[in-house]
């Protein structure tokens, strides 16, 4: 230590070189809160959504909703606006697709076929017919506009935007800002825009709000720590130097290394700063010390001498505070959240390279700082140290008057206290939406909660339901099946605000293909045919073909054996009947006709509307009767079951166009999706939605079916998981550890047992604080528990020793508990006040999530450092382990 | 069908050499062919996956020039799902074409009338509008450059819509081969100017005296997934039974 320390000013200069090139890392940090960055690679969750990405459409939406708060939007200036927004974004690059009520197909019947054309029809103007019609269209298909292209009140739209699944981040915030300019100016309208984006983009805002004004904030709050335990500026700008070198560096290495800053790594800075100046404070303790002890003036040599001296004694408990603290974060690591994980190597790196710097770099500086002619420490300052220090001690001793007679209170506060924890423990929720780490009044949270209520909410996942061959989901049977779920998840759950499935396409196409003929059959355009001159040359009455035609080339390629025309007449409609749509129906035949239905739907509550659509089923008034997936063959124009499901296949061959994004295959498809849109982030709820459906899968749908959840909502869940197992995880590693080390230690097990005891129960504690507050446990808060055994280990440690030390001194328990608590009280509590307030600051933070962080470790502080200056000595009194009177 | 292939191709009886030629003139020669007065062609339509996974349509297709105006009658023969799947497309002089299908498994014919032209047709990676005789005047023509493609010497034009809104397309660039003025290759380009689709001839024989793309691709180099089309058999000029181009026969078959 002592030939290291000959040279300082190499120290120096080597550690200014790395912070000047580390510092020309910072800006290369990439702040990102996707919610796929949170997950796995590997797992098969992201796998699927990876997957579904590639076969369906791509799952990032940006949602720009629109309302207008003085009408409807079917206005011709706001559909207008709608216009401007809609082509505007399609221009954007990365954006894949733009779905909005001026280009959103509306595909309909008429008496004679098809219709395929935009709610918004070329050669719109909006007259007020026009205008009625547009809001009579979007109300013939609820099942697909609903909530989503218009709100109950007709004032709330949505153009969504689809955004290609391989945007990177920075992409992704320029794209952003673009969305952002569209729908500026339009003063009249309230616009939100939300979406997985927006809640990345915003988070950024946040994590840079944050950073900018709680490192500053920590820093002053340490310098006030510092300056009022050493009174000197040298002792109160060392440490902090050191910790903004090391802050400086390990922000840096992340850069380095490509993990990008996440809310979770936004604690990181405030960490360091806190806990990475215990290390530096310690030598510069011992050094004051032994220059105060020193008389007179010190030659360089003799003080770099002092400096050295320090240095060792302090080595080795700064190594071993420093070693549990590394081994405290580093249980973060067996984490599978790559945040997590990140943060649980870095704050480790960070402890590392604090105590590193704490034991050269400080010294270094201490000594080249030191001038020969430099007056010793003040008699003043050190008059009223002594002073200060004495009355403190009297502080701790009537503390601890107070508190050492009642033993028997100890115990019961601990037993009150776990009980009422654990009952906490019992209402923890488990939360990892991203969402939730923002404040309930941020407008992040405020657009999102307006959307959930107005239209079908911005949490999504997806059903994908496949088959092990192609078309084998398209099975009549699997088809009305999946149009069963969809209808027993919205009777069920209350937070699903929509569902759209693959199969409500193909009940609209039925409809839309069996629209009746008769009410207006003057119009049908029956018997077209060809205006044509006929003399052509080219007439011929036979219709060869060549796939009839023995003698062709091409018939051997086909083993065609029927003939090609259809021999069955085309008039061989089903048996299937309803009302004729002409027919003159009297009141009488009326009021039976709603007496069957009621009869029909005998134990159930109906409404106007469903009144009225089994009054238009019962006519098949614009085919509604036929809005249902073609199961029966009774009712259609075939013999089989087979035949239907051709019957789907033609259908696909004419919709072709409008499918991709619900099936991986236009005509032969493998697999098909419904989207379930959610009004809640909270994951219990899609939590037991994806079980419903599971258990719904598992009931009703065929063997050669595969049903699978995925989607941003599912992964999120799934993600919610795993934040309990993390948190188990890195909870019983860290707990082994310090039971190890301390056993180790000790050479005693037993030891290990009451070096875990305090800690333990102030993390207990903790997540009864957090149940019983309803702080959820989440990806940020799991690191409580490891940051409080990395810090709170120190304490144990501490007194345990000192406690031994005293305990080899004295056979009388209480002298020692005495003399244990006064020596080693004022340092832990020292320090627990310290980092309790370095964390505070994040009371602070934009994010309501590292708001209770804050608090929570400042608790956690509290809780530990009482832990271990009461119930430690209650327990070694009461059980007398034999490893701490053993010399 | 046919149109697809016109569109891509369809020959005509060889002009005379231009020395100097524009975008418009190479545009209205193609435009100007003689096409055959009838079609009669069996096709295999292979719908190709990005991932190589492809299944194929046997479809038969008949056609009737009239002067200016087309009409087609396809039938779908296979897979057996959608067997004698029929479908009819006749041009008119004063509006849009006029398109009925047919659904056996419904045995109704039903008309339809649909302004997506930019869709999937019947879930090949051609759209309607491709499928479409597009009139030379719809675009503006720019003569771009010489190029061999393929074993052909070819003129190479640029179109972009005179209209931005009357296409689907940003613009396309097509390779005619110099002998037929036929297109032999064409690159489509979406409105963000990224290329989309590719269509290429990948043999092209004389029936008759009428230059025929026997093997034509589509392929939608966005999405990886692509559309052969082969010529399994083909007739020009051989009479067809017009009753079989009305809604009667669609119905009935006969």
């Amino acid at each position: 230590m002592k030939r290291i320390l000959q040279k300082p000013w190499v120290i120096i200069t080597v550690v200014l070189l790395i912070t000047v090139f580390m510092g020309l890392q910072l800006p290369n940090i990439v702040l990102d809160n996707d919610v796929k960055i949170y997950f796995p690679e590997d797992h098969e969750s992201y796998i699927r959504m990876q997957d579904l990405d590639d076969t369906f459409e791509s799952q990032i939406m940006l949602d720009i909703c629109l309302t207008n708060p003085d009408g409807s939007f079917i206005e011709p200036e706001v559909l207008s606006v709608i216009q401007e927004i809609t082509s505007g974004s399609e221009d954007l690059d990365h954006v894949d697709g733009v779905t909005s009520i001026v280009n959103a197909d509306f595909p309909d019947g008429s008496v004679d076929g098809m219709i395929v054309e935009s709610l918004v029809p070329e050669g719109f103007t909006g007259t007020a017919e026009e205008l009625a019609q547009l809001k009579w269209k979007l109300q013939d298909w609820p099942d697909m506009y609903e909530n989503s292209l218009y709100s109950e009140d007709f004032k709330t739209t949505q153009i969504l935007l689809t955004i290609d699944e391989d945007i990177n981040e920075e992409q992704m915030s320029i794209l952003y800002y673009e969305v952002m300019d569209l729908v500026e100016g339009y003063d009249d309208l309230d616009i939100r825009v939300a979406g997985d984006p927006v809640l990345t983009e915003k988070a950024k805002e946040f994590m840079y709000s944050d950073l900018s004004s709680l490192i500053p904030l920590v820093i002053l709050v340490l310098l006030i720590c510092l300056y009022l335990s050493f009174h000197s500026l040298g002792g109160t700008l060392l440490p902090m130097i050191t910790v903004m070198v090391t802050t400086i560096w390990t922000v840096a290495l992340m850069s380095l290394f490509d993990f990008s800053f996440t809310v979770v790594s936004t604690c990181l800075p405030v960490l360091i700063i806190a806990i990475g100046s215990a290390y530096g404070i310690h030598v510069l303790n011992h050094y004051y010390a032994q220059r105060r002890a020193s008389k007179g003036k010190l030659s360089m040599e003799a003080h770099r001498d002092i400096v050295a001296d320090s240095v060792k004694h302090v080595f080795k408990p700064v190594l071993l505070a420093g070693f549990t603290t590394v081994v405290g974060f580093s249980s973060i690591m067996t984490s599978p959240i790559g945040p997590l994980k990140a943060f649980g190597l870095f704050s480790s790196i960070g402890v590392f390279i604090a105590l590193v710097l704490s034991l050269t770099f400080i010294p270094a500086l201490v000594i080249v700082s030191y001038r020969e002619n430099e007056k010793n420490l003040s008699k003043k300052i050190q008059e009223r140290k002594t002073r200060r220090q004495q009355l403190s001690h009297k502080r701790m001793e009537n503390v601890y008057d107070k508190v050492s007679s009642h033993t028997g209170a100890i115990i019961a506060i601990t037993v009150v206290v776990l009980v009422a924890s654990f009952v906490g423990l019992n209402h923890m929720n488990i939360e990892s939406a991203l969402i939730e780490y923002f404040p309930k009044d941020s407008s992040i949270r405020v657009d999102s909660d307006y959307i959930s209520e107005n239209l079908a909410g911005t949490n999504t996942f997806n059903v994908v339901i496949s088959g092990d061959d192609p078309t084998d989901v398209i099975d009549p049977a699997v088809l009305s099946e999946m149009d069963g779920l969809k209808e027993y998840l919205l009777a069920e759950h209350e937070a699903i605000g929509k569902i759209i499935s693959y199969s409500d396409f193909i009940k609209r196409m039925n409809q839309i293909m069996n629209f009746p003929v008769e009410a207006l059959s003057e119009d049908l355009d029956d018997s077209y045919s060809m205006d044509m001159d006929m003399d052509m040359g080219i007439e011929d009455d036979s219709f060869s073909s060549f796939f009839t035609d023995d003698s062709a080339e091409t018939t051997s390629f086909f083993d065609e054996e029927e003939r090609v025309v259809d021999t069955d007449s085309a008039d061989s409609e089903g048996t299937f009947s309803t009302i004729a749509l002409d027919t003159q129906l009297t009141w009488a035949g009326f009021v039976s006709l709603t007496r069957d239905i009621v009869q029909e739907n005998s134990g159930k509550e109906l409404s106007i509307d469903q009144l009225a659509t089994e009054i238009a089923k019962a006519c098949n008034y614009r085919g509604m009767a036929y809005y249902e997936i073609p199961e029966d063959p009774a009712k259609y124009p075939v013999d089989t079951t087979e035949e239907l499901k051709n019957l789907i296949s033609q259908y696909l061959l004419l919709y072709s166009g409008s499918l991709d994004a619900y099936s991986d295959d236009i005509l032969e498809p493998n697999s098909v999706r419904m989207l379930i849109q959610i009004t809640s982030y909270d994951t219990a709820v899609v939590a037991a939605i994806i079980d419903d459906v599971n258990a719904y899968a598992a009931q009703h749908f065929p063997e050669n079916i595969t049903v699978e959840n995925t989607g941003l909502g599912e992964m999120t869940s799934v993600l919610t998981d795993m934040v309990t197992g993390s948190q188990i995880k890195s909870l019983l590693t860290a707990l082994v550890a310090v039971f190890l080390i301390v056993s180790i230690a000790y050479r005693s097990p037993v030891a290990g047992i009451f070096g875990v005891i305090p800690l333990s129960l102030s993390i207990l504690i903790n997540f009864g604080i957090m149940g019983a507050f309803g702080i959820n446990l989440d990806m940020v808060t799991s690191l409580i528990a490891s940051i409080a055994i990395g810090v709170g280990v120190d304490y144990t440690i501490h007194f345990i020793s000192c406690y031994k030390s005293e305990r080899l001194l004295s056979k009388d328990l209480d002298e020692v508990t005495r003399r244990t608590v006064l020596s080693t009280g004022k340092a832990i509590i020292t320090n627990a006040v310290s980092v309790g307030l370095g964390f505070a600051v994040l009371i602070f933070s934009q994010f309501i999530v590292l708001r209770y962080i804050g608090i929570l470790v400042a608790i956690i502080m509290f809780t530990s450092s009482v832990a271990a200056l009461t119930v430690l000595p209650v327990m070694l009194n009461l059980f007398k382990p034999k490893f701490i009177s053993r010399t | 069908m046919k149109r697809m292939l016109r569109s891509a191709a369809i020959l005509l009886l060889i002009s005379p050499a231009l020395f100097a030629v524009t975008g418009l003139e190479v545009a209205q020669s193609y435009h100007d062919k003689i096409l055959p007065d009838t079609t009669h062609m069996a096709l295999k339509m292979e719908l190709i996956e990005a991932g190589g996974k492809s299944s194929s349509r046997l479809i038969e297709e008949w056609g009737i020039e009239d002067g200016e105006l087309a009409n087609t009658l396809m039938v779908f023969r296979a897979p057996a799902s959608v067997k004698n799947t029929r479908f009819l497309q006749v041009e008119n002089s004063d509006r849009g074409d006029d398109k009925w299908i047919y659904l056996p498994a419904l045995k109704r014919v039903r008309r339809i009338a649909s302004s997506e032209g930019s869709k999937s047709f019947m879930g090949s990676d051609a759209s309607y509008d491709d499928m479409e005789d597009r009139e030379v005047e719809r675009d503006t023509h720019e003569f771009l450059r010489e190029e061999h493609t393929g074993s052909w010497d070819c003129y190479v034009v640029k179109a972009v819509s005179v209209d931005p809104d009357d296409s689907q397309y940003g613009y396309r660039v097509t390779w005619f081969d110099k002998e037929s003025y036929t297109p032999v290759k064409m690159e489509m380009y979406d409105k963000k100017d990224q290329l989309l689709k590719v269509l290429t001839i990948e043999q092209m024989d004389k029936v008759g005296t009428h230059w025929t793309p026997m093997v034509t691709e589509y392929k939608n180099v966005q999405t990886g997934h692509a559309t052969r089309l082969t010529v399994m058999n083909v007739e020009y000029d051989k009479p067809i039974n017009s009753k079989m181009f009305t809604t009667q026969y669609l119905n009935t078959g006969r």
